[in-house]
C-alpha cells in the first residue's frame, strides 16, 4: 500500500456546484498541498473523506480502508484540523483534551505535554478566551497528540501571524520526519505550500487542474514573453500547453508547458526574442486559474 | 435609525409576523373563552386548556419580538453597527424601539384587531380588560429589555467575579417567570405591586442603558486581552474519556441546573400564592416548570450539535452519534423526571402520579423530535418556527387525546399510549439524525453559536 489517500471518481453535486468527478493520490509520507480559489470545493473533498456529508459517487480509500464501511478504522488512523471545529461547548482546554483523549488508546501523553509547551498551552486556560490563532493551535494539538497516520488540515494557517506558522509548519514536519505519517493540507498560502509541502494537487470548480510533485509541477511551466511581427495574428496562437495571459501590441505574454511541444511550435510560427522566466507555485496558481476564468 | 429599523424588520418579517400569527390565535382563544358558551361536557377541558396556553405561553411567545434583536447581538452586529456613520445612542434607541417599541404596538394593534372581530357583544368589556393586559405584556417587553442590557459576557476572571456574574445573568431568565405568575389568582396585592415596581424599575433602566449595552457589544470580542497568561501545563486527565464523558457532562449540567430552577419556581410559586397546599405545590411542578424544562432540552441539544464537525470527525460509528444526540435530552429530562414523580408520589399518593407521567413522555417525545430539526438546521429562524409548530402540534395531540378519554369517559389517559408515542418518536429520532448525519452535508456546516448556552450552564 503506496498510497495513503485515493479518491477515486469522486462526486458531490449541490444546487449549484458540483465537486468532481475528482481522482486525487496522496503518496503515503508525503505532505500534499491542496490549492484552489476560495469555492473550489477543497472543504467539500477534504469533509467527504470523513464521511460529513455523502459523496453522489465514487470512492475514497484512506489507509486501504473504505471511508463508509470502515467509518471508524479511517478515523482511528486519520485526524482532521479545521478552524470550524468547535471546542468551545468543552470550557477549558484540560476538559477538551480529556474528552478527544478518550477516543484514542494510543494517545501519547508525554507528546501532549510537550506540544502543550510549545503552543503555550494550559490545562485551566478558557477557550472561549482564546485567540483565533490560539484555537487552531489546539485544534492541531489534540489532532497531533493521537499521533495518527494521515493528517487532514484544513486551512490550518489562516489568521496566524509568522511565528504561530513557522510552529505549526515545524510541528508537521516534526510528525512526517520519520516517513510514516501523510499529510494532506489545504490552504491559501501558497508560499508555505511550495515550501513545505512535496506534493501539490490545485483544484478549481471542482475538478482538479494538475498533480504531481512539488518541485515538477513548478518546473514543468515557464512563463514565456516573445514578440510577434503582426499583432493582428492573435488568433493564430492557439496550441496546446501554451496559454496566452496578456498581449500588449505585438508583445506577449503565455504560460508554456514545457511538456508539451509548445515552443518549439512558438519558434515556428516566427515568434521572437522568447524569453522564458521560472515560476513560483503562485504565479502559476494566479496563471491558471485566470486561464480557466477567462476560458 | 431608520435604516437600521428598516433592516432588522426586513431580515425577520417572516420570523416576526409568525410570533405576531401567533399571538393573534392566543388572543382569539382568549376572546372566545371570555365570551359566554352553554354549558357543556366539553367546555371545562376546552377552557383550562385556552387559560393554561394564554398564561403560560402567551409571555413566551411574544418574547421572541425581543429576542430576535439579541440573537443579531450575539451575532456581531454591534460591531457592524458602530462602524457605520450612526452615533452608540442612536444604535441604542433603535433597538429598544426594534425590541419593545414596535412590538408593544403591535401587538396592542393585533389585540384590539382580535376584539373587533370576535369580541362580538362583549367587545366593551374585552377592550376594558385588554389595555390593563396590553400594558403588563409592554411593560413585559420593556422589563425583558432591561435586564438583557445587563448581561454580563465570559470573561476570564476570577470564579468570585464569575459568580457575581450569575444575578446579572440570570435575571433574563427570571423577569419571564415572575411575568408568568402575575395573572395567577390568589396573588397579593402588595406581591403585584412590588413586581409591577421592578417591572417599571428594569423598563426605565433598560431606556438609559441601551447607549451603554452598544457600546459593551461593540468591544466584546476583547475578552482575550483580558487573558493573563498561564505557564503551559499539563495534568494526565484521570477518568474516562470519549462520549462516557460528553453524556455526563451535559446530564450531570442540565439536569442539575433545570432541578434547581424547577425548585425555585415551585417555591416561587408558593410564595407568591400563599394558599396553595405542599401537594398542590409539588404537583404544580410540571406546569410552572416549562421555562426550566426549555432549558433542559435545548442545554443538552445545543452543546453537542454545535460541535458535530469534532464529533464526526472522531471514530465513532454514525449510528452511536445519532442515538447519543438523541438520548441526551431524553435522559436529562427522565432524571428529572423520575425525581418530580418521586415527590408527587410522597406529597399526592400513587393515584397522582399518572399525569405528570404522561406528560414527561409527551416531554420527552418533543425533546427527541427537536434533535433532528436543530441537526437539519441549526439555530436559524426557520429552526424556532418549526419547533414552535412541534410544540403547537404536541400540544394539539394533548388536547384530541385528553378530548377523546374524557368523551369515552375514561379518567386519565392510558400510560401505554403515552409509551408507545415517546418510544415511536425517540427511535424515529435517532433513525432521522442518522440519515442526516449520513447523507447530508448541512449539519456540518459552520454555525454560530446565538445565546451560548454552555457558558450559561457552566455558570
Amino acid at each position: 500500500m503506496n498510497n495513503a489517500i485515493e479518491i477515486r471518481g469522486l462526486v458531490k453535486k449541490f444546487a449549484r456546484f458540483q465537486l468532481g468527478p475528482l481522482d486525487l493520490t496522496v503518496p503515503r509520507g508525503a505532505i500534499y498541498g491542496l490549492i484552489g480559489p476560495n469555492g473550489a470545493g477543497k472543504t467539500t473533498a477534504l469533509d467527504l473523506i470523513f464521511g460529513l456529508g455523502e459523496n453522489d459517487a465514487g470512492e475514497i480509500r484512506v489507509m486501504g480502508f473504505d471511508h463508509r464501511e470502515d467509518e471508524v478504522r479511517v478515523k482511528q488512523r486519520a485526524a482532521y484540523v479545521s478552524q470550524d471545529l468547535n471546542f468551545q461547548v468543552w470550557g477549558k482546554v484540560g476538559k477538551a483534551i480529556r474528552f478527544v483523549r478518550g477516543f484514542y488508546p494510543e494517545w501519547d501523553d508525554a507528546y501532549c505535554a510537550e506540544l502543550m509547551k510549545v503552543f503555550q498551552f494550559s490545562d485551566s486556560d478558557k477557550i472561549a478566551t482564546l485567540s483565533f490563532g490560539a484555537k487552531t493551535k489546539l485544534s492541531l494539538l489534540l489532532a497531533l497528540a493521537r499521533r495518527p497516520e494521515v493528517l487532514i488540515l484544513d486551512e490550518p494557517t489562516t489568521g496566524l501571524d509568522a511565528i504561530s506558522k513557522q510552529q505549526v509548519f515545524a510541528e508537521l514536519l516534526k510528525a512526517v520526519e520519520n516517513g510514516e505519517r501523510t499529510v494532506l493540507i489545504s490552504s491559501h498560502g501558497l508560499s508555505d505550500i511550495e515550501r513545505f509541502a512535496d506534493h501539490v494537487g490545485m483544484i478549481k470548480n471542482g475538478k482538479l487542474l494538475l498533480e504531481g510533485r512539488t518541485d515538477e509541477v513548478v518546473d514543468r511551466y515557464r512563463m514565456a514573453e516573445f514578440f510577434t511581427r503582426d499583432g493582428a495574428a492573435a488568433h493564430k496562437l492557439e496550441h496546446d500547453g501554451l496559454i496566452i495571459l496578456k498581449r500588449n501590441e505585438n508583445r506577449w505574454q503565455a504560460l508554456l508547458d514545457q511538456k508539451s511541444d509548445a515552443l518549439s511550435w512558438l519558434q515556428s510560427q516566427d515568434a521572437q526574442q522568447i524569453s522564458l522566466t521560472r515560476l513560483t507555485l503562485e504565479d502559476l496558481f494566479v496563471a491558471l486559474v485566470k486561464e480557466k476564468e477567462a476560458a | 435609525m431608520k435604516q437600521i429599523m428598516l433592516d432588522h424588520l426586513r431580515r425577520w418579517k417572516w420570523a416576526l409576523a409568525t410570533v405576531l400569527i401567533g399571538y393573534f390565535t392566543l388572543q382569539v382563544f382568549s376572546v372566545l373563552e371570555y365570551s359566554p358558551l352553554p354549558n357543556g361536557p366539553l367546555v371545562a377541558p376546552i377552557s383550562h386548556v385556552t387559560n393554561a396556553i394564554h398564561n403560560l405561553v402567551g409571555f413566551q411567545v411574544i418574547i421572541w419580538l425581543g429576542f430576535l434583536l439579541l440573537w443579531d447581538i450575539y451575532r456581531g452586529l454591534p460591531r457592524v453597527l458602530t462602524a457605520m456613520p450612526v452615533t452608540a445612542k442612536q444604535i441604542g434607541h433603535t433597538w429598544w424601539l426594534v425590541a419593545v417599541g414596535i412590538p408593544a404596538v403591535a401587538i396592542g394593534t393585533i389585540g384590539c384587531l382580535a376584539i373587533l372581530i370576535f369580541g362580538g357583544a362583549n367587545t366593551t368589556a374585552l377592550f376594558r380588560n385588554y389595555w390593563l393586559d396590553w400594558a403588563d405584556s409592554a411593560l413585559y417587553l420593556g422589563a425583558e429589555f432591561g435586564a438583557a442590557t445587563f448581561i454580563v459576557l465570559p470573561t476570564s476572571g476570577a470564579l468570585t467575579n464569575q459568580a457575581f456574574n450569575v444575578l446579572p445573568n440570570s435575571l433574563v431568565g427570571i423577569v419571564p417567570i415572575v411575568f408568568i405568575a402575575l395573572p395567577l389568582e390568589g396573588l397579593s396585592e402588595m406581591t403585584t405591586m412590588l413586581i409591577l415596581a421592578a417591572g417599571i424599575i428594569l423598563f426605565s433602566l433598560g431606556c438609559l442603558r441601551t447607549e451603554r449595552m452598544v457600546l459593551q457589544r461593540a468591544t466584546s470580542k476583547s475578552a482575550a486581552n483580558d487573558l493573563k497568561k498561564q505557564p503551559a501545563q499539563y495534568k494526565i486527565p484521570e477518568g474516562f474519556g470519549g462520549l462516557p464523558y460528553l453524556a455526563r457532562k451535559t446530564l450531570v449540567q442540565t439536569s442539575l441546573i433545570g432541578l434547581a430552577m424547577i425548585i425555585c419556581v415551585t417555591l416561587a410559586m408558593s410564595f407568591l400564592s400563599p394558599g396553595q397546599s405542599r401537594s398542590q405545590a409539588i404537583s404544580s411542578m410540571m406546569d410552572a416548570g416549562s421555562v426550566p424544562y426549555a432549558f433542559v432540552i435545548l442545554g443538552s441539544i445545543i452543546p453537542v450539535v454545535f460541535q458535530l464537525r469534532l464529533l464526526r470527525a472522531l471514530p465513532v460509528f454514525a449510528s452511536t452519534l445519532s442515538a447519543t444526540l438523541v438520548l441526551l435530552p431524553v435522559c436529562s429530562l427522565a432524571a428529572i423526571g423520575l425525581l418530580v414523580i418521586t415527590m408527587v408520589n410522597a406529597a399526592a399518593g400513587q393515584n397522582a402520579i399518572l399525569t405528570p407521567a404522561n406528560d414527561f413522555l409527551f416531554l420527552g417525545a418533543k425533546a427527541a423530535l427537536m434533535v433532528p430539526l436543530v441537526v437539519w438546521r441549526g439555530l436559524d429562524a426557520g429552526t424556532y418556527i418549526l419547533a414552535f409548530l412541534l410544540v403547537a402540534c404536541g400540544s394539539l395531540v394533548s388536547i384530541i387525546t385528553a378530548l377523546s378519554f374524557h368523551l369515552g369517559k375514561i379518567p386519565e389517559q392510558p400510560l401505554w399510549l403515552s409509551l408507545s408515542i415517546f418510544f415511536l418518536s425517540t427511535i424515529g429520532s435517532i433513525l432521522l439524525t442518522h440519515r442526516l448525519l449520513t447523507k447530508s452535508s448541512a449539519p456540518y456546516r459552520a454555525r454560530v453559536m446565538p445565546l451560548n448556552l454552555w457558558n450559561m450552564v457552566r455558570r
